[in-house]
């Protein structure tokens, strides 16, 4: 009953987020981006809770709990994403989509690497993956509920999604933010205080590591559980790197640096993701290892997490580690479901279908897009399709594959256009698949993401290298969005006019000398 | 060893949390250290804009 109150709490309370940002949102850029006002805080919540989905909570420890410390290589990798991130990213993506006028990451593509067909190739893949994700992000909510809380699977998928669906449907992106916000709050702590109650147990982390060493040695070890990896640094590479730089290449990420308020927020949100992703990331981790000491015998090594909490914990706050998987769930759910509605209003139904549609327009049939979408992915989630889990398995790979040049080059590399980035989201997406599809990442021992990442990679720089420049105004908006368009000297002084006028004297010397044609201003 | 774990695998696995956010915080320096360049260019590119809408000096 503790379970039904405290989640029922928690899901109304979304909801009212949800009631309460509908009311606040007034136009397009409101409900696409947050009206582009997400200071550092918000960002790096939402940008972590949307990159860790429940998988924190549940496949991760169970696959230390397996496979030993070797599983730590993922942490590794996702506990430097959002530097790699934000840090590459974040600053000049927000400053180029303000620049090009975009309000998705599908649109930002094709303004950057203006194309008959850039659009659409983008938007299909994007549409296709993700929605991919939704679906699979819906069926985790309802087998979750249905597995802890043993409600019916069908009525757990219609409350579960439905909740997800309502708010985001209701207050757009800047419900998606703050719910983000909380529920990444949430997961956090949760995750925290099992481990700290934990790690009195286990003897801290020299007692838990010796216990490992004692029962297997290999648990401790770099080859994971009977070295089942050994020499395997192509699998090492890519666990490593699917997280440490895949992330630049998911939209329903990337999208959260264009709703930045300012580019300056970039470097709190370095800050502050980062110190969250070492308390969120290694820890589930390491718990999975802590669950090889105290939970010998359990059944489903998924349930580790969960089952520690009932063990140390009041119900009432077993229960709140309940809704935290909940919340793991649905921060990355509403995240790609409103992008989905962001893709099919602005990039399908603006940009073919009608080109001339208001704003309030726009707002609206990106609302009922994703009112549509969530209806038919709930409807097809009760159908529990076979095969979701495995579309969603290279969902990752896929998406880093074909956007992560795209994304990158655009703000890094001049020369980078149209042809590299056709040629690489086709080729990303087809290497990705097939690596997939004909199990290489066995065979090779080389990792889905790391050969898709490569090999798009390498065809984006050669179709940039045959193709044409980039046309001379994408240039000038990246000058611009780097900060070095060449400005006349006169008003590169014009910070200087607000010193004492004894400055003017320096002002004179610094304009004779190379100070200011050093720092991109022009010589008069 | 170090926290009963051999030095190489302490290193390759959890020496990064550390590692991280003092990255982390070297990059809000040097990315503050820009973001005053960047505020001073924009703010002369404002004016510059400003000047060339009004007809004034454009180069």
């Amino acid at each position: 009953m503790t379970e039904y109150i405290v989640l029922g709490i928690y899901l109304i309370g979304m909801i009212g987020i949800g009631v309460y940002w509908s009311k606040k949102t007034k136009d397009s850029e409101d409900y696409l981006l947050g009206g582009r006002a997400m200071g550092p805080v918000l960002t790096a919540l939402t940008l972590q809770s949307t990159s860790m989905s429940g998988y924190m909570f549940m496949g991760g420890p169970a696959q230390s709990y397996k496979e030993g410390y070797f599983t730590l290589w993922y942490a590794v990798g996702d506990g430097g994403g959002a530097i790699f991130n934000v840090g590459i990213l974040g600053k000049r993506m927000r400053r180029l989509s303000y620049i090009l006028g975009c309000l998705s990451p599908i649109e930002y593509i094709e303004a950057r690497y203006p194309g008959k067909v850039t659009r659409a190739i983008a938007a299909a893949i994007a549409v296709c993956f993700v929605y991919g994700y939704v679906l699979a992000q819906f069926l985790s909510a309802g087998k979750t509920m249905h597995a802890l809380l043993h409600i019916p699977l069908p009525a757990a998928i219609i409350v579960g999604a439905g909740v997800i669906v309502f708010y985001t449907f209701a207050g757009g992106y800047l419900a998606v933010a703050w719910t983000d916000f909380i529920q990444g709050i949430v997961m956090v702590l949760a995750m925290v205080v099992i481990f700290v109650l934990s790690w009195g147990q286990v003897g801290g982390l020299t007692g838990l590591n010796e216990a490992l060493t004692a029962i297997d040695p290999t648990y401790t070890g770099m080859w994971g559980y009977q070295n089942m990896y050994e020499g395997q640094w192509g699998v090492v590479a890519g666990a490593v790197g699917i997280y440490l730089i895949g992330y630049m290449g998911l939209p329903h990420v990337v999208i959260r640096h264009m709703a930045m308020e300012h580019p300056n927020v970039a470097k709190n949100t370095v800050v502050i993701a980062t110190v969250y992703n070492q308390l969120f990331i290694f820890v589930p981790y390491i718990i999975g290892l802590m669950g090889i000491i105290m939970l010998p015998n359990i059944d489903d090594p998924e349930m580790v997490v969960l089952t520690l909490a009932y063990e140390l914990l009041p119900r009432v706050l077993a229960a709140i580690v309940l809704v935290a998987i909940m919340s793991a769930i649905m921060s990355t759910a509403d995240a790609q479901l409103m992008l989905m509605g962001t893709m099919l209003g602005r990039d399908i139904y603006q940009r073919y279908i009608n080109k001339d549609a208001t704003d309030a327009q726009l707002m609206n049939v990106s609302k009922i897009c994703v009112l549509v979408v969530g209806v038919v992915s709930v409807l097809v989630a009760l159908i529990q399709p076979p095969g979701v889990f495995q579309i969603v398995v290279f969902s990752f790979s896929t998406l880093g594959s074909a956007f992560l040049p795209s994304y990158v080059a655009a703000v890094w590399w001049k020369r980078a256009n149209t042809t590299g980035c056709v040629a690489s989201m086709i080729v990303g997406t087809i290497v990705s698949i097939v690596w997939e599809v004909a199990g290489l990442a066995t065979t090779l021992g080389i990792h889905t993401f790391f050969a898709g990442v490569v090999i798009s990679a390498v065809v984006f720089i050669i179709g940039s290298l045959i193709g044409k420049p980039p046309a001379q105004e994408i240039q000038d908006a990246m000058d611009r969005a780097a900060c070095k368009t060449k400005i006349p000297a006169g008003f590169a002084t014009a910070d200087f006019k607000e010193l004492a006028p004894e400055t003017s004297g320096v002002i004179s010397f610094l304009k004779e000398s190379d100070y200011m044609e050093e720092r991109g201003f022009m010589p008069v | 060893m170090i926290l009963g774990l051999q030095p190489l695998v302490f290193f390759s696995f959890l020496s990064w949390p550390v590692t991280y956010i003092i990255i982390s915080i070297i990059m809000y320096f040097v990315m503050a250290r820009n973001d005053k360049k960047e505020e001073a260019w924009e703010k002369a590119y404002e004016e510059w804009q400003a000047s060339k809408a009004a007809g004034g000096d454009t180069e």
